[in-house]
């Protein structure tokens, strides 16, 4: 990396070197059968250079790929930038791998789906259903002209369980993931069946305002949305709702949302962001109140602030390496006072629990609106869950929503975005919110 | 590309293929006012897949001298699955596919690119109260070989340019987004000359700042063919699939061919070999040749979208729709150019016949989950006695697709293809990926509002 370093230096006044070496595998099992076995082993290089001011960038799967330079010349002389010094800050080590991951062969991650495929199948009998297991190594390297020598290993394992109903649709599903093999309780598996036996008691419901309880998977389409308003892209565009509200009460008490890069073992969690600042924990909003925005090295310069180790190469779409930083959560945490997730739904006379949306993608995410299809919900009604909800959908805006919370759950479950897992939530219960039913 | 040593890897027994890839991708992308990314991206790679056990051990690789480790891991993975899966007859091709377009944008300077793209940028900036605009020029350009065991030796190159935007109009705290999108083929001179469309798109965009709110419920609705695309997309094509079926006989037997969906009148048909749009391509990843698929026939299931091994497990015709989104991915059943062929309707008839309803325009994004389906669009216009009325805003739309299929009172006579793809399937999102309509009327369709 320190030859081409220089190679670089030769054309810019200063320079940096991104590498990541991933190794991945992952096993999927449907109906007890293995439909394929998938594994990777790439190697991806992404050239920064500083010249006059101005930034220029380019990546390459070759060390040795003679036009990386002169790529990142065009990119330079092109585009409109106003480069920041890249960061020499001590770096910290995490706890961002698990050696019995690193160490993890293909016939064990083989032998782990299906002692899973045995556990649900003894808990489920007949039912349908399917299992995917999936394992990542990740060594990222950075190096840059000011100095920064550093490196992480990141490992991760992510555990996906789903339900097939009579139609051979997905039904129920679960997914766990973290730096270790994820731990999965008989609680889990049967939570999950039990939402599965509620396919064939179909409900439909009006146009109505109802308590809906978020599951903590979900919760991850409404984080968007809030990873959105305090992304220092937006605020410094002065296209976030949440622009000069630092200090100020946005989301109901009830509701702390943290980043933390450095969660021993988490989804996310890494030494450094791929602008090589290192991770922080970072209190987003605390009991409701705005505390910090997430930002890059740029937008931290703009607004006079600190960076938060949230320069991400990735998209909403995509964790490719050309994907130039930009902010996404690292492991968002969202916590309060806790109640039992049992005693919460218990709680509720007649109202809604999601636990699959579909749409998370659409509308104005950064100004925190949603409208999606209520792909898994279940009626609630004294207490119990008493059939499955078709053909509705929620619709609302989060700052409007996030006021109207009324208790969070205890158990986090994984965070799903889109395509991607963004930290962990516990079930989030809101007073009302609007549903457009039949 | 070094062909003889990739050929060499590939093992003699069972199935096994690769596909090796040069990728380059130009991106211009500008916020707002400013262009503020030009980035030139190379990189390349290769994955191979071996069938010797129960499955395909599949293995991605960025270093051309790992191919050996590549094909041994493959095989050891598929070895692994109990079982022994063979493929009887694989299509074989040969075959060098060149990308010729008229004025190749490859040939164009980085220069000329940034002042057309900052010219339109320009035409929005300058509309007032469009307040924030997010534009993306890209070129998208593949070198594929495609060998395998039985004889495949195809090499393909595969372009795609377009500018896509995404403008924001604001009034005080109401703020609409609307979508548009030129190119989408191969040609660089399909994005000059769009002025008066980027001039009615931002007219547009404002128009929707003074429109209400829609009220949730269902409506009669006439789609655009921007909106009856996603729709087919969304809520059909995606079960067309042949990979869904894999492994899952209840699937199986939902998808019967022959099967009544819709009305006489509604054919569905996905056709990768037409020229021009995103989803067009001569030879899929596993080197099968594309074909003209009719899915749905005078309303009866007539077809599905297959790779080699869903083909093989339904005993049907391979199609050559087995893509990946690069040389990262594995190849998977996607659509090439799926569209509703066009029926006997005028537009004019369609909105007429509705008393109560809303015409929808512009597509923004959707989702589907086995039977069910939603999507966003841009806006909608009132249609009150027959006749179109006041622009509402804020529209989603959900349904369930055997239901709302039959709901198809009427087709129109006309079909037209979005000029941008996407799609997102598996964590792969594919832009050579395209859909097209003729304007369709659906009775009874769930709204979402706010």
């Amino acid at each position: 990396m320190k030859t081409l370093l220089e190679k670089a230096l030769k054309v810019s006044d200063s320079a940096e070197i991104y590498e990541r070496k991933v190794e991945s595998t992952s096993i999927s099992i449907l109906l007890g059968e293995v439909q394929g076995i998938e594994s990777e082993k790439k190697t991806e290089i992404s050239l920064r250079i500083v010249k006059d001011g101005k930034l220029g960038a380019a990546i390459a799967t070759d060390r040795n790929d003679d036009t990386l330079v002169s790529r990142a010349l065009i990119s330079l002389t092109h585009q409109k930038s106003e480069a920041e010094p890249f960061p020499n800050t001590p770096i910290s080590e995490v706890e961002s791998y698990s050696e019995i991951v690193k160490e993890m062969t293909t016939e064990t991650l083989v032998a782990s789906a299906f002692d899973l495929v045995e556990r649900f199948k003894t808990l489920a009998k007949e039912v349908a259903f399917g299992v995917e297991v999936s394992r990542t190594f990740k060594t990222v390297s950075m190096v840059n002209s000011e100095g920064l020598d550093a490196s992480y290993d990141y490992s991760n394992v992510e555990v996906g369980i789903y339900t097939l109903n009579e139609k051979g649709f997905y039904n129920a599903s679960r997914s766990f993931s973290g730096a270790d093999f994820p731990v999965i309780t008989d609680e889990d598996l049967l939570g999950m069946f039990r939402e599965h036996q509620l396919d064939d008691h179909e409900v439909t419901l009006g146009n109505e305002r109802l308590p809906v309880v978020f599951s903590g998977s979900v919760m991850g389409a409404l984080m968007l949305r809030v990873v959105g308003g305090v992304s220092g892209a937006n605020v410094t565009k002065g296209i976030s709702p949440v622009t000069d509200k630092l200090g100020q009460k946005v989301f109901s008490e009830l509701l702390t949302i943290r980043d933390d890069g450095r969660l021993p073992l988490g989804l996310n969690t890494c030494a450094f962001d791929d602008e090589g600042t290192p991770a922080q924990n970072t209190m987003v909003y605390e009991n409701g109140v705005l505390k910090n925005y997430l930002l890059s090295v740029g937008h931290a310069k703009k607004l006079g602030m600190k960076p938060t180790g949230n320069a991400i190469k990735r998209a909403l779409f995509s964790k490719e390496i050309e994907d130039v930083p930009t902010v996404f959560e690292t492991n968002l945490i969202v916590e309060g006072p806790m109640t039992d997730d049992e005693a919460l739904i218990r709680g509720i006379k007649r109202g809604l629990y999601i636990t699959g949306v579909m749409g998370a993608h659409t509308g104005n995410i950064n100004q925190g609106e949603f409208s999606m299809n209520i792909s898994s919900g279940f009626l609630i009604e004294n207490g119990e869950l008493v059939g499955k909800v078709k053909g509705a959908m929620i619709a609302g805006n989060i700052y409007e929503l996030f006021n109207e919370v009324e208790a969070l759950g205890t158990k986090k479950e994984p965070m799903r975005g889109i395509f991607y897992l963004m930290g962990y939530s516990p079930m989030v219960k809101f007073r009302e919110v609007s549903i457009v039913g039949k | 590309m070094k062909k003889e040593l990739l050929k060499s890897a590939l093992p003699a027994d069972g199935f096994s293929d690769l596909r090796y890839q040069e990728y380059a991708l130009t991106t211009i992308k500008g916020t707002k006012r400013e262009i503020d990314t030009v980035a030139v991206v190379k990189k390349n790679g290769g994955n191979v897949r071996v069938l010797s056990g129960g499955a395909y051990g599949t293995y991605c690789f960025t270093d051309v001298n790992d191919v050996h480790h590549a094909v041994k891991e493959a095989k050891f993975a598929s070895d692994l699955i109990p079982g022994k899966k063979q493929y009887q007859h694989v299509e074989v091709n040969s075959d060098h596919v060149v990308a010729r377009p008229k004025t190749d944008p490859r040939t164009v300077s980085i220069e000329d690119k940034k002042a057309l793209v900052q010219h339109y940028i320009d035409l929005f900036m300058d509309t007032p109260e469009i307040a924030n605009l997010e534009t993306e020029y890209y070129e998208q350009f593949t070198d594929t070989l495609i060998l395998n065991n039985r004889g495949t030796d195809v090499r393909q190159e595969e372009l795609i340019v377009g500018i896509n935007f995404r403008i924001t109009s604001k009034r005080g705290e109401l703020t609409q987004i609307t979508r548009l999108s030129f190119g989408g083929g191969e040609e660089y001179g399909d994005l000059l000359d769009q002025d008066e469309v980027v001039l009615e798109k931002a007219r547009q965009t404002v128009a929707l700042l003074d429109a209400e709110p829609v009220k949730g419920g269902n409506y009669d609705v006439v789609l655009d063919s921007d909106v009856s695309g996603l729709f087919i997309h969304e809520a059909f094509g995606h079960l067309s699939e042949a990979d869904n079926l894999v492994g899952n006989a209840s699937l199986s037997k939902t998808m019967t061919l022959g099967e009544l969906f819709a009305t006489e009148d509604f054919n569905v048909i996905d056709d990768p070999t037409l020229s021009g749009y995103p989803g067009s391509y001569t030879y899929d990843h596993e080197g099968t040749r594309a074909k003209k698929t009719h899915l749905i026939k005078s309303g009866k299931l007539a077809g599905r979208l297959h790779s080699l091994e869903s083909a093989y497990f339904l005993n049907e015709t391979p199609t050559g729709h087995a893509r990946a989104k690069n040389y990262g991915f594995t190849p998977i059943v996607r659509m090439g150019n799926i569209y509703i062929d066009k029926g006997r309707q005028t537009l004019d008839e369609m909105i007429k016949s509705i008393d109560n309803g809303l015409y929808l325009f512009g597509s923004a994004g959707g989702q589907t989950s086995g039977e069910t389906f939603t999507f966003a669009v841009q806006g909608a216009y009132k249609i009150e006695g027959g006749e179109l009325k006041g622009l509402v805003r804020d529209l989603a739309l959900t349904g369930h697709l055997f239901t709302t299929l039959k709901n198809i009172e009427m087709i129109g006579d006309e079909v037209n293809f979005s000029k941008s793809g996407g799609c997102g399937k598996g964590g792969q999102i594919l832009i050579k990926s395209g859909k097209g309509s003729a304007p369709i009327k659906i009775k009874n369709m769930g709204i979402g509002g706010k």
